[in-house]
């Protein structure tokens, strides 16, 4: 019996230092943000943070597959603190990522050992008890969560187990998706000289148009058939706008201003109203007219409008 | 100063989010992406992968970086912190105080300081290293984590080796790690190359201290050093079966006091001798045959040092070369190795030469070949004659000496060899020579750079003092002198008209460096490293080095403290060494003063004639640097004990007074003090608010910001400097104080950030950003106190201190800052930027001030007047835009210390970062470039659009003249 036990006695011997432990394991999954997670720089990992001064911060770098590896997770010697309570960030500098709060408890074994209770999404500045649903842990287990939980249990007899998770007492594997939120963009493009740009302001166009307008018109008038001609100068004469533009021009030209009828000598001016125009007065209020000046008309008109 | 206010105003609406350009990126910035020195055994020309014949240089600093740097162009590959992902333990404040206990420091000495190794073997695709209690295998080519294993109860790894796995290659990986750990009694633990999981381990119970580890590829060999009482410098050589780590025999040396042991893949030896011995022993480990090997020489200089290189080829015998170094010269002795009877003998000595030198050995077609390089040539050695097959002279010496290099020799044909040489100088100084021209040289002593200070050109200052001298002289004299001024400026006339052309092309077309240099003025960097060297840096030319200057004989212990520029010389300030004065142009020495050397501060005060430079003493006492050369009558200093516990307010001039002191509570430790800049200039004394009425800041000189930390708490305390009064504090509970708080003062404000739980009722656990603004009164147009008595006002008497009105706002951060920092402007009406060391990003972030204004309204939106004044809802998650990022995508790792200067242009400040690692250079507009023309100004466009204009005229001219025309005839 005891030349059985033999060559379990190297094993034996590390027993004390390897108790159970839980190892976490994040990987990170190709995204819309992220196509290829293997283009993530060497730099990138991810840190337990406890915020108590006598924890200290554990941090852990990528690995070549993709993933985040923390083993050995325990609880410090610190007889104060029965369970542990992390902010797990993942700090790339070409993504951000979610934040995640990861519990530790005291494992089953006397010796300090450490398990994962839970991990769960958490959000920065909300309260730490307000947490999004479990992804992982030993509470975990027993609701169907959306993390793969393995607990394998070392059975201790064969010697010659290479695999790490199969050493003696309980080795919890906690395994979590890593959720991409959003990809860094660090630079503003230069807006560079655009002539459509410049062409399309509002000042420049207008200017265009007033150009057309001055060059246009003159030279449309001219080719226009004799006849249309014709109609449309006398469809301008009566038109309101027609007869807006000529009192301007009439009472430009009536100097001070004092009486435009007298001066316009009968022109279209004298039969337009403007301030019952834009009153809304239309014809009837033309035909009222008669032969008072358009400056008076302007005055009445405002008085009713007061009115 | 309305002026000032009013452009203040405009320039803090200016300020929205703005990035880098895509077009800036790169151009305005510079970054030394440093490794820190390389060490000699872990420094490595190496193959990542089988595929390919190129090769990279692997190595781990003094820094404890691993890195790979391209052979090429000497541009890191990947580099990785060792240190970083080791569980060390915390440093609670309370043990800094408090000297660790007898247990302590007994574990403290068994551990000893971490060693750092590093491994590769050919055609394994990954590199192995260790460092502390981690094993960690890397992937060769683009530095993730194959695997990392930690060796239990934090036990540090001694020595590891790689030896061949003997298994299927194609399912695993080649080689397996031989790794040996422990302090009293070690334990070898052979690793699986492909997982890192334990094949089998050794334990060495009998209480030796374990050593090294040698192998070959038949057996590996552990060597502990017997207990002092029983034998001292006692050798235990134990021998292992590689299968399953069976002890197959063993034997006991006995040594002297430098111990090397070297494996080769056919032989593993140890060799010892004593300090400036004329001999030297050596052991093949695994048999017990003692070989005596003589270094002697006609010439009867005493040896200085010895270092042992192996030359392993595949076949036998293998080769040792020992380098031997004297005061005046170096020569190097070459010994065979006949691994079957264990002897060694010698083979021939390569010449003694003067000057220092280093060798490097490497193997060309399985023999290997000798290296010596020296300051000016390079010597090739082939082995079997044992002469030189190639030299070539270099073309520049290395800075400092030669300390160690690697070779890569390639055999074209019968004789025509190419040679890479890797050197690291002794300055710190890492180059590459391809034939001993120089490929690149990478300053890696700038990863020890403590202490930076800006220096302004001062070639126009001759033109200043010329023009002064012509402004107080009588009208004759000031012509004549001014007349002979221009005709000494006539012989510079033809080489300017001669470039006048080329010139005014050159301005046309592009905006020229040079100009903008000559906007931004001409500004140096001069840094000094922790190994008392100094380094100029152009911030013009993207951190090109103008000048470097070594500091003789320094001691290992000199630290420099302070850097101060005044007038053209850089006054350095090294503790434990002294106080020398350089040439800020060309780096020549002017002086050097090792009187009275110890000090752990520098304060610059303002003098009667010159600035007068007070030593800070251990507790915190000041001294002037010379008797009778002290501070105007009415200096006021702060300065901080070195123990932490604190801080006091002197008065100096020709008799130095304590005024007060300001001691830290029981159990906590002061850790950091900060005052306003020295440059920090306020262009408005009050805020204009939407409805026109004015609330004063209160801006007072001499505010002093202090951090005192317990465990799991911290306060701050805002001191009027003057009289020690206390003007505000805030005590933050359940803070994480093992992590730095960094804090900022400047204007009217001061912000720090910390990492703790945000109220009791609701704990988060986030970083946080307190701001916290000074106002004289809680009511606009009122100056408080200030303005009712009268305008007589004096912060001496004790009554008249008046506290500040507060306002204070805290955000949460999702990032940890470990340094803070402000910009810096000629007259401060840019608005400001805080700037921000995120070490988990290894970024450097500019956060716009207005973000971080403390009256923006809580949970309602602005009224009209709010937004008119710029405020918008307070949000408690302050988002830290990518845009922010000063440093881009480029990664600064470690700063640990951001300065800023102004510039000529009001727009710009120019920032600098440096301290634990890289040193980052750039410069910010806070408030967008306002007073200067950009990239974005097209000048092209411009020319366009004025020539488009004339001839839109010369066309029209003459139709608006004839229409005139016409129109006057028709009338």
């Amino acid at each position: 019996m005891l030349l059985l036990l033999l060559p379990l006695l190297p094993l034996l011997a590390t027993i004390p230092h390897l108790c159970s432990a839980a190892s976490l394991i994040i990987s990170i999954p190709p995204s819309t943000q992220l196509p290829n997670p293997n283009t993530l720089p060497p730099s990138t990992h991810a840190t337990l943070l406890s915020g108590d001064p006598q924890v200290s911060p554990i941090s852990t770098p990528l690995t070549t597959r993709s993933t985040i590896e923390f083993h050995n997770l325990s609880l410090p010697a610190s007889p104060a603190s029965s369970a542990q309570s992390y902010l797990l960030t993942i700090s790339a500098l070409s993504h951000v990522f979610a934040c995640y709060r990861v519990d530790i408890i005291p494992g089953g074994s006397v010796d300090g050992g450490a398990v994962i209770e839970g991990i769960w999404k958490t959000y920065p500045g909300s309260a730490w008890s307000d947490r999004g649903p479990i992804l992982g842990g030993k509470a975990a287990q027993g609701g169907g969560a959306s993390g793969r939980v393995v607990n394998s249990a070392g059975s201790g007899s064969s010697s010659e187990g290479p695999a790490p998770e199969q050493q003696p007492g309980q080795e919890q594997t906690v395994r979590i998706d890593a959720k991409v939120l959003s990809r860094r963009e660090f630079y503003e493009q230069r807006a560079g000289f655009n002539p459509l740009g410049l062409l399309m302001n509002p000042m420049v166009l207008l200017g265009v148009v007033a150009m057309g307008i001055t060059f246009g018109m003159p030279y449309l008038m001219d080719n226009i058939d004799p006849d249309l001609k014709a109609e449309f100068q006398e469809q301008q004469k009566n038109s309101p706008l027609a007869g807006m533009h000529s009192a301007l021009q009439a009472a430009a030209s009536g100097g001070g201003g004092s009486t435009a009828g007298g001066v316009g000598g009968g022109g279209p001016a004298s039969n337009f109203d403007l301030a019952s125009w834009m009153a809304g007065a239309g014809k009837s209020a033309q035909g009222q007219g008669g032969v008072s000046s358009s400056g008076v008309d302007l005055r009445e008109g405002a008085g009713a409008r007061k009115r | 100063m309305r002026l000032n206010a009013l452009l203040t105003l405009f320039l803090s609406y200016v300020s929205s989010v703005h990035a880098i350009l895509a077009d800036e990126a790169y151009h305005v910035d510079y970054h030394h992406a440093l490794l820190g020195i390389p060490q000699a055994e872990t420094t490595f020309f190496h193959q990542p992968s089988s595929s390919s014949n190129a090769s990279l240089l692997y190595t781990i600093s003094e820094k404890a970086i691993i890195g790979a740097v391209n052979p090429k162009d000497g541009s890191v590959v990947w580099r990785q912190s060792l240190a970083d992902s080791l569980p060390e333990p915390p440093t609670v404040v309370e043990d800094v105080v408090k000297l660790p206990n007898e247990e302590q420091q007994r574990a403290l000495r068994g551990i000893g300081p971490a060693k750092a190794g590093l491994l590769a073997e050919e055609g394994s695709g990954f590199v192995v290293s260790y460092y502390g209690s981690a094993v960690s295998a890397w992937d060769a080519m683009n530095g993730k984590l194959a695997w990392q294993r930690f060796m239990p109860q934090g036990q540090h790894v001694k020595s590891a080796q790689l030896i061949p796995s003997g298994r299927d290659v194609s399912s695993s990986s080649a080689v397996d790690v031989v790794v040996l750990y422990g302090t009293e009694g070690g334990t070898v633990t052979r690793l699986d190359g492909s997982s890192g999981a334990v094949v089998w381990e050794y334990e060495d119970r009998s209480g030796a201290s374990p050593r090294y580890l040698a192998s070959t590829k038949k057996s590996i060999y552990y060597v502990s050093e017997q207990s002092a009482v029983l034998a001292a410098n006692s050798m235990k050589i134990v021998s292992l079966n590689t299968e399953n780590g069976r002890e197959d025999k063993s034997h006991v040396l006995k040594t002297d006091e430098v111990v090397t042991v070297s494996s080769c893949p056919n032989v593993a030896f140890i060799s010892w001798h004593e300090r400036s011995s004329r001999s030297m022993k050596v052991n093949v480990l695994g048999s017990n045959k003692v070989n005596t090997l003589n270094l002697e020489r006609s010439n009867e200089e005493e040896i200085e040092a010895v270092s042992v290189l192996p030359g392993c080829g595949d076949s036998s015998p293998s080769h040792i070369l020992v380098h031997v170094q004297t005061r005046n010269g170096v020569w190097a002795e070459v010994f065979d190795i006949d691994s079957d009877s264990a002897e060694v003998r010698k083979a021939y000595s390569l010449l003694y030469l003067k000057g220092k030198g280093a060798f490097a050995v490497s193997i060309v077609d399985e023999k290997p070949h000798f290296t010596r390089i020296t300051d000016f040539e390079i010597e090739l050695y082939s082995f079997a004659p044992g002469i030189m097959v190639a030299r070539w002279p270099r073309n520049q010496p290395s800075f400092g000496g030669p300390g160690h290099a690697q070779a890569e020799v390639v055999l074209r044909g019968q004789s025509n060899y190419a040679i890479r040489i890797s050197e690291v100088a002794k300055g710190g100084e890492w180059t590459l020579m391809r034939n001993g021209e120089l490929v690149w040289s990478r300053p890696e002593m700038l990863a020890n750079v403590v202490a930076a200070a800006w220096v302004e050109d001062v070639s126009g200052e001759a033109l200043a003092h010329e023009l002064d001298f012509e402004g107080h002289e009588n009208p004759l004299r000031a012509y004549t002198h001014r007349l002979k001024r221009h005709l000494r400026d006539l012989e510079y006339l033809p080489a300017w008209l001669q470039q006048l052309p080329s010139s005014a092309t050159s301005g046309l077309l592009t905006s020229k460096a040079e100009t903008e240099k000559g906007l931004l003025g001409h500004k140096l960097l001069v840094v000094a490293t922790s190994t008392g060297q100094h380094v100029a840096l152009d911030p013009a030319k993207a951190g090109a080095i103008k000048w470097k200057r070594l500091a003789q004989e320094a001691s290992d212990e000199a630290r420099a403290v302070s850097l101060y520029v005044h007038d053209g010389v850089v006054t350095s300030y090294v503790n434990k060494w002294g106080i020398m004065t350089i040439n800020a142009t060309d780096g020549r020495d002017i002086s050097f003063d090792q009187s009275d050397a110890h000090f752990t501060g520098v304060i610059i005060a303002p003098g009667p004639v010159a600035p007068v430079a007070y030593r800070i003493s251990r507790d915190g006492q000041p001294k002037p640097t010379a008797i009778d050369d002290v501070a105007k009558d009415g200096t006021y200093l702060v300065t901080r004990s070195a123990s932490g516990q604190d801080v006091q307010g002197w008065m100096v001039g020709r008799s130095n007074i304590k005024l007060w002191t300001f001691s830290s509570a029981a159990g906590s430790r002061i850790t950091n003090v900060v005052a306003r800049p020295a440059h920090d200039p306020v262009s408005s004394i009050g805020k204009v608010l939407g409805d026109r009425s004015v609330l004063y800041k209160y801006l007072s000189p001499n505010l002093v910001l202090i951090t005192s930390a317990k465990r799991g708490s911290f306060t701050i305390y805002l001191l009027d400097s003057i009289t020690g009064t206390i003007l505000y504090s805030a005590t933050h509970e359940d803070a994480d104080t093992s992590s730095p708080i960094p804090s900022v003062l400047s204007e009217n404000w001061f912000t720090y950030s910390f990492f703790g739980t945000s109220d009791a009722k609701s704990p988060s656990k986030c970083h946080q950003l307190v701001i916290v603004e000074l106002y004289e009164s809680p009511i606009p147009n009122d100056r408080g106190p200030l303005g009712s008595s009268s305008a007589n006002y004096s912060s001496f008497y004790p009554g008249s201190i008046t506290k500040p009105h507060t306002i204070t706002q805290s955000f949460v951060i999702t990032q940890s800052i470990s340094h803070m920092s402000v910009t810096q402007t000629a007259q401060g009406i840019t608005s400001r930027q805080l700037l921000c060391t995120l070490p988990d990003l290894n970024a450097i972030i500019a956060i716009p001030r207005y973000l971080l204004d403390p009256r923006r309204p809580v949970d309602r939106d602005p009224t009209r007047e709010e937004a008119e004044e710029g405020l918008f809802r307070y949000s408690p998650v302050l988002d830290l835009d990518p845009k922010f990022f000063l440093s881009h995508s480029r990664e600064v790792v470690g700063i640990q210390k951001i300065i800023s200067a102004p510039t000529l242009l009001e727009s710009t400040s120019l920032v600098f970062g440096f301290g634990g690692l890289d040193v980052f250079g750039t410069r910010v507009t806070p408030s967008k470039a306002f007073d200067v023309l950009g990239k974005g100004f097209n000048k092209l466009a411009l020319i366009g659009t004025v020539a488009a204009l004339g001839l839109g005229t010369a066309v029209l001219a003459p139709m608006v003249r004839r229409k005139a025309v016409e129109r006057g005839w028709k009338l």
